[in-house]
């Protein structure tokens, strides 16, 4: 029987979620800025231990906090990728609180914090980066590809 | 033909009803937008609606739960759709699910997000360089002041954070922390991480102001609220004290 998991990406606009799910599912990246409204919903089938699994990406309009998004979008999910720009301050600000608001909608429900664009910051950067928010994020690029693809399958582990 | 009929007919166009049970599998559908094969559908397998199982049972009978806006495809056609799932029988959890297909107002819709948040992010750009010249032109007067002689160097420590150049005033220091090869700052407002290590920051610092309490902390000495056995308490933190520097603070703050 297959396995159906649903994952919702959220974070500020323009941090690249879409670009995230484009170079995951169809392995293409594009350097222009199309925004999302409401949600889009696309599927991958992966394998995770021996097992085929159907995930859902749910990926959803940003919004500059998470107190914003419709709380109906999180109902049935089974993980969560949080993202945001590593080159922009203002969509990792806050990421403290946008956690712990999308926790009380769900909690105990794995959750992963990807640093998107990371091929436009130095390494020392992001080690800086890390240490100021005290949260162990995974630096991902979706325009080289780097980290994409475990990002998805590190989540996909955690929820089986 | 009445308006009634008009409109009914205008409606059927854009909208599709879909009548499925609570294990998923579809029981009718109208197929007005959409041609789905009932025999291999299953809304909470095929469609977003995977994992909502539990939502929708819960549903109380003729209560309703929408979605809008969802770009997504059903049976092979993407489109932006509006959802709304009905609980239309509470013995047997059916459902109706009608569908709104809004894909061409949706797209004026696209035009003016995309404009709005492309602004906002360009807004966001100006404003973070305009602080970044800021913060670097007061380091560069203060540098400056001191090096005409008018400050005493000994009050500002330089570091290099988020690729800036900060002028910490000593006073506003709480202590500083090893972080691998870096070395946090701690301050009431701020915490900043710069590459550096414990020994040169120590050598740098004034001796009666600063002392080093254990091998990852510097602490500034008239910011500590207790003591205790082998701890320390600044602010609301509490830093441990290593045993082969205990004697020597005891002493120093005894000269204090």
């Amino acid at each position: 029987m297959e396995i159906v998991k649903k994952i919702v990406l959220v974070g500020h606009f323009g941090v690249g979620k879409s670009s995230l799910v484009k170079r995951f599912v169809h392995q293409k990246f594009s350097d222009q800025y199309l925004t999302t409204i409401g949600v889009k919903i696309d599927k991958k089938v992966v394998d995770v231990s021996g097992s085929q699994v159907k995930l859902m990406l749910w990926d959803i309009a940003g919004e500059s906090t998470a107190m914003k998004i419709p709380k109906k979008y999180f109902a049935g999910a089974h993980g969560i990728l949080y993202v945001f720009d590593v080159s922009r301050e203002e969509t990792y600000a806050n990421i403290q609180s946008d956690l712990f608001e999308i926790s009380k909608e769900l909690n105990e429900v794995p959750a992963v914090v990807l640093g998107n664009k990371c091929d436009l910051v130095e390494e020392e950067f992001l080690t800086q980066l890390k240490g100021e928010l005290s949260l162990d994020f995974k630096p991902t690029s979706a325009k080289t590809g780097d980290f994409v693809e475990e990002s998805f399958l590190y989540l996909a582990q955690e929820i089986i | 033909m009445d308006l009634a009929e008009i409109r009914n007919r205008e409606a059927r166009k854009s909208i599709q009803v879909i009548l499925f049970d609570e294990t998923g599998a579809v029981l009718e559908s109208d197929d007005t937008l959409i041609k789905i094969d009932t025999s291999n559908f299953n809304v909470y397998r095929d469609t977003m609606f995977c994992g909502m199982e539990t939502m929708l049972a819960d549903l109380p009978y003729q209560e309703s739960i929408s979605f809008d806006c969802v770009n997504t495809d059903i049976a092979g056609k993407t489109s932006h759709y509006d959802f709304l799932v009905t609980k239309v029988d509470e013995e047997t959890n059916r459902f109706s699910w009608v569908i709104h297909d809004y894909g061409k107002q949706y797209n004026k819709i696209f035009e003016l997000q995309q404009e709005r948040n492309l602004a906002e992010i360009k807004a966001h750009k100006a404003e973070r360089a305009t602080l970044k010249l800021k913060e670097e032109k007061e380091a560069i007067d203060r540098l400056f002041q001191e090096l005409q002689g008018n400050s005493s160097s000994s009050q500002y420590i330089l570091v290099k954070s988020d690729n800036l150049l900060v002028n910490i005033d000593l006073n506003e220091i709480l202590y500083f922390e090893a972080y691998g090869d870096y070395i946090k700052v701690h301050t009431p407002s701020k915490m900043y991480v710069t590459y550096n290590t414990m020994k040169s920051v120590e050598v740098s610092l004034p001796e009666k102001q600063f002392f080093r309490i254990h091998r990852s902390y510097i602490i500034r000495l008239d910011k500590i609220k207790n003591i205790e056995q082998l701890s320390v308490e600044i602010s609301d933190k509490t830093l441990p004290i290593g045993k082969s520097y205990k004697a020597e603070l005891v002493e120093k703050i005894g000269q204090l």
